[in-house]
């Protein structure tokens, strides 16, 4: 049978089994058990019934309640035995495939159900942590902090898990003592930085190196006598070697613990500055700079084009962090020229000595040495000569190198104001412990706080105060008490086991944590305690004001991410030898690309169908080479218009996604048939049977393509059911080749040079309708839009609620999908009908 | 007089402010005569060990049996160890197979299913009540990794929820072995102080909110308060254990461990050298008595896996995807060889540290599998048990078990040989391997 007759056949029975065969996507299966105990009489019970047990199973009594763990084993048990074809034994009658589909797919849907009881709340937002980023962007808007990097909460807190596709989900974001004891100790660095004692440990400080001062300092003085450098009394001028600034540029009258000056002694934020000129030496390429600090891990600190003219320097700054651990600073040419080449016949007569020595034949030694001297070969390198008319050799003349820092934006920090608000001045007692913690605790508990809820923490203080403690230190320690409280820590909403309208503030904080993933600002606090979020009206505005903010990224970064799965693009590392066109740039770009589309859709307001197709993309100067698409510069993201016959358009016109889909050095139409069902559609299929394998690699002699592979596979009857509903969503993607470049001819693996096999993309959906391009297959999912509008008010509903959907929320998906519909077909819009939802306005 | 000299405990010695201590079971501490006295018993350790993504099971799978069966190429550099260790064929992993057999690997517990408590942590409480450390977890990868495919730790509490892992070694040595000055022991009066009235006050914050919650969230909050709890028994622990020195490890052929090392992106990142300190860690914390149950994810799932010097194409994962390719089959063959050289280099070092008669390796049982084999299977799981002859254990060299025998028997057999094995029904274990042990 060929492959077309496959998929006939399997059209056929999809066909004749429409009537009994429940909806691969219904919610609850329907399959009628009365049907599966006969198939079981059938085939099974002879061998595992009352009369004999084999393998201790017995299936004439099997419950069907898959929600008993030790029931459930045996159904998977069957399940596995069934699909792999091994039950029942071979010198038996064989069951009828159809039935025996019946079966398989009863039993999954009835695993999958199961599955999702056990996790559900019954409809209800179960009380949840913060997870790592919204400790990490509550932080930062609470206290004003900012921090250096690699000294964030995020760089100390664990990840978080993951259920249902985000990390929102209170089934996941689990408490244990070590994450506990985690946060304490982030609390109190946050703690640390928040309150300061004095001044700062160490002023700004501006500190310059005259480079011309290179001549006068003895350990770097030999850089003058090299011919790529040049001293000049104002400056130096480099082509070949960079500068150095051993003995300088330290911090004053500073020495480490260890008695050693340090260049920057605490990391902090400075500003490195060069005054510079250049001069190409008559190239097209402009001259580019490097400053560089070596063994910190810091390496180039600023890389810039210098096109100063040497008649008028330029400053040329960058403000960045810096380290104690580094050393000297540097300035280099991105590209020397060199002055001096590697002599190939002082290599040879090095060579011709050492084996003269081995074999102690002096006499050869003396006169090679002889010729050497007589013919100057006295060194390993020679100057080159192209460099010997210095006119036409691109230079970069320095004046100064400065280091500035460190720096601070205010003095105390912003944090420190907030929190002792009354100045150095006041009055240091536990009246104003009182004070601080009653004006604080509200903004980090979200709420409004009793003076009885203060108290424990005014005590706390109290006692570090009579034990001597200073008063900055004393509040710190209270300050990292509240940072542990399950009050902040947690989305408190308290409430019995009786359903209720969240009150003005649990809807604020469920707000700003669903679009900002922080705590609710100012504003809407404020909106909150005049009692009037709840209007509907006011709820829609603050999703315009919210959504208008930049925290509103976290939406992007959140849960376009995740539901998008971006983090996955680039599991699979592409075959170097096959995609010499991709590299870690390009992959970054093309996650970027799927996050930008996403931010683009959501702040302009593009229909959600835009996922599925759109005469729009979003793309940097790197991915637009790619694409071949013209007229872009720079690393920054940009609306281009497609042309109409680009392949584009929409998500799966999108390279990540299809690399996404590939193992390095072929597709997996497979995988991507499963991306679009359980992004697109949300509407996982069913998993595979144990030990399947993967699409076999040709053996040598056969170069059958990934299709062909894959359609023998849809010849087992067994597999065929599932792979018929999900194969032609992947194969139509066969267009794209492993890195999502376009192809009409089979590339990677061995497919090389001519008489490559052209791709076939046609294929057959599981509605019936058939297609014979790509283009077509777009067309056809866009015909299928509600079925996509409703997976991502599903995933949108599940992101904002932190809990699994359920059958109950099937209102409140339509809301979602008819205000969409009846409106723009916005995200924006969708997201208003979700927060004025009862489901997000109840507990 | 013989019986008149008193023989020094080892904890006299460990607590000795400011001696250098190297052996716990230092040959003085051994009677003048040997029949004088019956040795102080040195205790039994226990170590779990995770490799992820299964191994190439077609060149580590023995095929003969027995002590003298033939080391396949990547069990190879076991060689010398010969009689120390057994390789099991035959484990099976109900709920495992595939990248999310990290979860089930230590418990038998699937994946999105309530955890329960890891044999490590069963050990632990019978073991870890004289260390320091009731216990230690290492990985690769830092935190629980909790929720994803790439679990970085097998260790779970009793409450189920997953340990964090620690991957710098240099943070590990620190915690072990860094000697406190006056100063700092005077911060760490202050802080255990601190964070004692900090524990009590969130204490009675979290019982004012218990109080305004329904059921469900109740459950949750209850994570919050085993987790205060626990950390009021590590501080009273800690605060125990503050008044005593630190061990100080032999200094004699000890690494490096004055820099912070961890796998990801750290430029000149060195894999040999990483992994030899992690076990040479293990030995030492092992060695001193800081603790005496280790758990160590070696390799996670799906990330990593190969590093520049293992100079193979493509990263781990994506080699297990073979296709029946050769040479990603021959890279992984080269890859598991690799990590078992390092599991030979471990074996070695344990096997070095004389404990009265015998040697750490024979006071410490060790399991190693995975939780896929080939192919992303259930069954075919990399196993193997090492050490622990003096704990009755009776190496087979290559022992095949039943079709289908649960990973979990191995941890039963663990357990029963360091005297922590739960009475009553373990995980879906059948009972402890009797072919292991000693008659």
């Amino acid at each position: 049978m060929n492959w077309r007759a496959a998929i006939l056949l399997g059209v056929t029975v999809a066909v004749t089994q429409g009537a009994v065969v429940p909806k691969l996507h219904a919610a609850e299966p329907t399959s009628d058990p009365a049907g599966l105990r006969e198939f079981l009489r059938t085939h099974c019970v002879a061998c595992h019934g009352p009369q004999k047990q084999e393998a201790k199973l017995r299936l004439d009594q099997l419950s069907t309640d898959l929600g008993d763990p030790a029931t459930a084993r045996s159904w998977v048990e069957i399940m596995d035995q069934l699909n792999r074809g091994e039950m029942p034994p071979a010198d038996r009658p064989q069951p009828d495939a159809t039935q025996q589909q019946q079966v398989v797919r009863w039993i999954a849907a009835e695993l999958r159900s199961a599955e999702r009881r056990s996790r559900s709340s019954g409809g209800r937002v179960v009380l949840r942590r913060l997870n790592r980023t919204e400790y990490a962007n509550t932080i930062r808007d609470l206290l004003q902090l900012t921090f250096l990097p690699g000294e964030s909460p995020l760089d100390f807190l664990p990840p978080d898990g993951r259920a249902d596709g985000f990390d929102k989900a209170s089934s996941a974001l689990l408490v244990d003592p070590s994450l506990l004891d985690k946060y304490y100790e982030v609390a109190q660095r946050i703690a640390d930085q928040a309150i300061v004692t004095g001044p700062p440990p160490f002023a700004t400080y501006r500190n310059r190196f005259e480079l011309e001062d290179t001549a006068k300092r003895g350990s770097i003085r030999y850089l003058c006598s090299q011919p790529g450098f040049h001293c000049r009394e104002h400056d130096v001028v480099l082509m070949e070697s960079g500068t150095r600034s051993f003995d300088d540029l330290f911090y004053p009258n500073y020495k480490d613990s260890a008695g050693r000056r340090k260049r920057i002694p605490i990391k902090g934020m400075y500003a490195v500055r060069v005054r510079a000129s250049a001069d190409r030496g008559g190239r097209d390429e402009p001259v580019t700079m490097h400053v560089v600090r070596e063994g910190g891990g810091e390496g180039l600190l600023l890389e810039t084009v210098v096109d100063a003219p040497e008649s008028a320097p330029q400053v040329y700054e960058k403000v960045l962090p810096l380290g104690i651990d580094g050393g000297e600073f540097s300035i280099r040419l991105a590209k020397p020229t060199k002055f001096r080449g590697y002599s190939q016949a002082y290599g040879q007569m090095e060579r011709l000595i050492e084996k003269a020595g081995r074999e102690q034949d002096f006499a050869t030694i003396m006169r090679t040495r002889g010729r050497m001297l007589a013919e100057g070969i006295v060194s390993g390198s020679m100057p080159i000569p192209e460099v010997l008319d210095l006119s036409k050799v691109p230079k970069l003349i320095v004046d100064w190198i400065e280091i500035e820092g460190p720096l601070y934006d205010q003095w105390p920090p912003k944090s420190h104001e907030l929190l002792l608000f009354k100045g150095e001045q006041a009055k240091q007692d536990v009246n104003y412990v009182r004070e601080i913690f009653t004006r604080f605790l509200p903004r980090a508990f979200r709420r409004p706080v009793t003076s009885a809820e203060v108290e424990p923490y005014v005590k706390l203080v109290a006692e570090e105060l009579q034990l001597g403690t200073s008063f900055e230190e004393a509040v710190r320690v209270g300050l990292a008490a509240v940072l542990t409280s399950p009050h902040f820590l947690y989305l408190c909403e308290p409430s019995s086991d009786e359903r209720r309208e969240l009150n003005d503030f649990e809807l604020a904080a469920r707000l700003s944590y669903f679009l900002w993933s922080s705590a609710p600002d100012n504003a809407l606090m404020q909106l909150a305690n005049q009692g009037k979020l709840r209007d509907p009206q006011v709820l829609a505005t603050e999703v315009d004001r919210l959504l208008a903010h930049t925290h509103s990224r976290a939406l992007v970064d959140g849960f376009a991410a995740q539901w998008l799965r971006t983090d996955e693009f680039r599991n699979f590392k592409p075959d170097e030898k096959l995609y010499k066109a991709y590299g870690e740039r390009l992959g970054a770009a093309m996650v970027a690309q799927t996050l930008a589309f996403f931010d683009h859709v959501l702040r302009h307001d593009a229909p959600v169908t835009s996922f599925l197709d759109s005469d729009f993309t979003l793309v940097n100067e790197r991915l637009a080479e790619f694409y071949g698409i013209a007229d872009v510069t720079g690393d920054e993201f940009r609306l281009v218009k497609l042309p109409g016959d680009s392949p584009r358009g929409g998500l799966l016109g999108q390279a990540g996604v299809m690399m996404r889909g590939s193992d390095g050095n072929r597709t997996k139409p497979v995988s991507r048939g499963v991306y679009v069902r359980e992004v697109l559609f949300n509407d996982p299929p069913d998993p595979p049977p144990p030990n399947v394998g993967e699409i076999e690699p040709n053996i040598q002699g056969k170069n059958l393509t990934v299709r062909e592979r894959l359609l023998q596979h849809q010849q087992i009857e067994a597999c065929a059911a599932c792979h018929r509903s999900i194969d032609p969503y992947g194969l139509a993607l066969e267009n794209f080749n492993v890195i999502g470049q376009w192809r009409d001819t089979q590339d990677g693996e061995s497919f090389q040079g001519r008489n490559r096999p052209a791709i076939d993309v046609r294929g057959t959906l599981p509605n019936g309708e058939a297609f014979e391009t790509f283009a077509q297959f777009k067309a056809l999912l866009l015909k299928q839009h509600a079925r996509f509008r409703q997976a991502l008010a599903e995933k949108l509903l599940t992101y904002a609620l932190g809990r699994p959907i359920e059958g109950l929320d099937r209102p409140t998906i339509d809301r979602m999908t008819q205000a969409a519909l009846s409106g723009d077909d916005s995200l924006r819009t969708m997201i208003k009908a979700l927060v004025t939802s009862a489901a997000f306005r109840t507990k | 007089m013989a019986s008149s000299r008193r023989l020094l405990s080892r904890r006299t010695l460990l607590r000795g402010a400011g001696t250098l201590v190297a052996l716990p079971y230092l040959e003085a501490m051994m009677p003048s005569s040997v029949l004088a006295a019956p040795l102080p018993k040195p205790p039994a350790r226990m170590g779990m060990f995770y490799f992820g993504t299964g191994m190439n099971m077609r060149q580590f799978t023995p095929d003969d049996e027995g002590k003298n069966f033939k080391l396949t190429r990547i069990l190879k550099p076991l060689e010398p160890h010969r009689g120390q260790f057994t390789v099991l064929s035959g484990t099976f992993l109900e709920k495992g197979g595939g990248h999310d057999g990290a979860y089930p690997f230590s418990t038998s517990i699937a994946k999105d299913q309530k955890q329960s408590i890891s044999p490590d942590q069963i050990a632990a409480e019978a073991l870890g009540q004289d260390t320091r450390y009731a216990s230690l977890q290492m990985s690769v990868k830092r935190g629980t990794g909790f929720g994803e495919q790439a679990l970085a730790t097998i260790a779970w509490n009793r409450q189920g929820v997953p340990l964090a892992a620690e991957n710098d070694p240099h943070v590990l040595f620190t915690r072990l072995f860094h000697p406190d000055t006056e100063q700092q022991r005077a911060q760490q009066a202050t802080q255990f102080r601190r964070r004692k009235s900090v524990l009590d006050l969130v204490r009675e914050d979290a019982t004012r909110l218990q109080q305004q919650v329904g059921s469900a969230d109740r459950d949750r909050l209850d994570q919050y308060f085993n987790s205060v709890r626990e950390l009021e028994q590590q501080l009273a622990r800690r605060v125990e254990w503050s008044t005593k020195s630190k061990p100080s490890p032999d200094p004699d052929g000890l690494r490096d461990f004055s820099k912070s090392m961890i796998p990801e992106g750290v430029p000149g990142f060195f894999y040999d050298t990483y992994a030899k300190l992690m076990y040479d860690l293990i030995a030492l914390a092992l060695q001193t008595d800081s603790t005496r149950v280790v758990t160590y994810v070696v390799r996670t799932e799906l990330a990593g896996g190969v590093y520049p010097e293992f100079s193979v194409s493509k990263d781990y994962h994506a080699l297990t995807h073979h296709g029946n390719d050769p040479q990603n089959l021959e890279e992984l063959a080269k890859v598991d060889t690799i990590y078992m050289q390092h599991w030979a280099y471990f074996l070695g070092k344990l096997a070095a540290v004389k404990e009265g008669d015998a040697t750490l390796l024979d006071r410490t049982v060790l399991g190693f599998s995975s939780g896929m084999g080939i192919g992303h299977s259930k069954d075919l799981l990399p196993t193997v048990i090492s050490g622990g002859t003096g704990l009755g254990i009776e190496h087979q060299g290559h022992l095949k078990l039943a079709d289908k025998t649960p990973l979990a028997n191995v941890w039963h057999t663990m357990l029963d040989r360091v005297g922590a094995a739960p009475a009553g029904s373990f995980q879906d274990s059948t009972g402890p391997i009797q072919a292991l042990i000693k008659a």
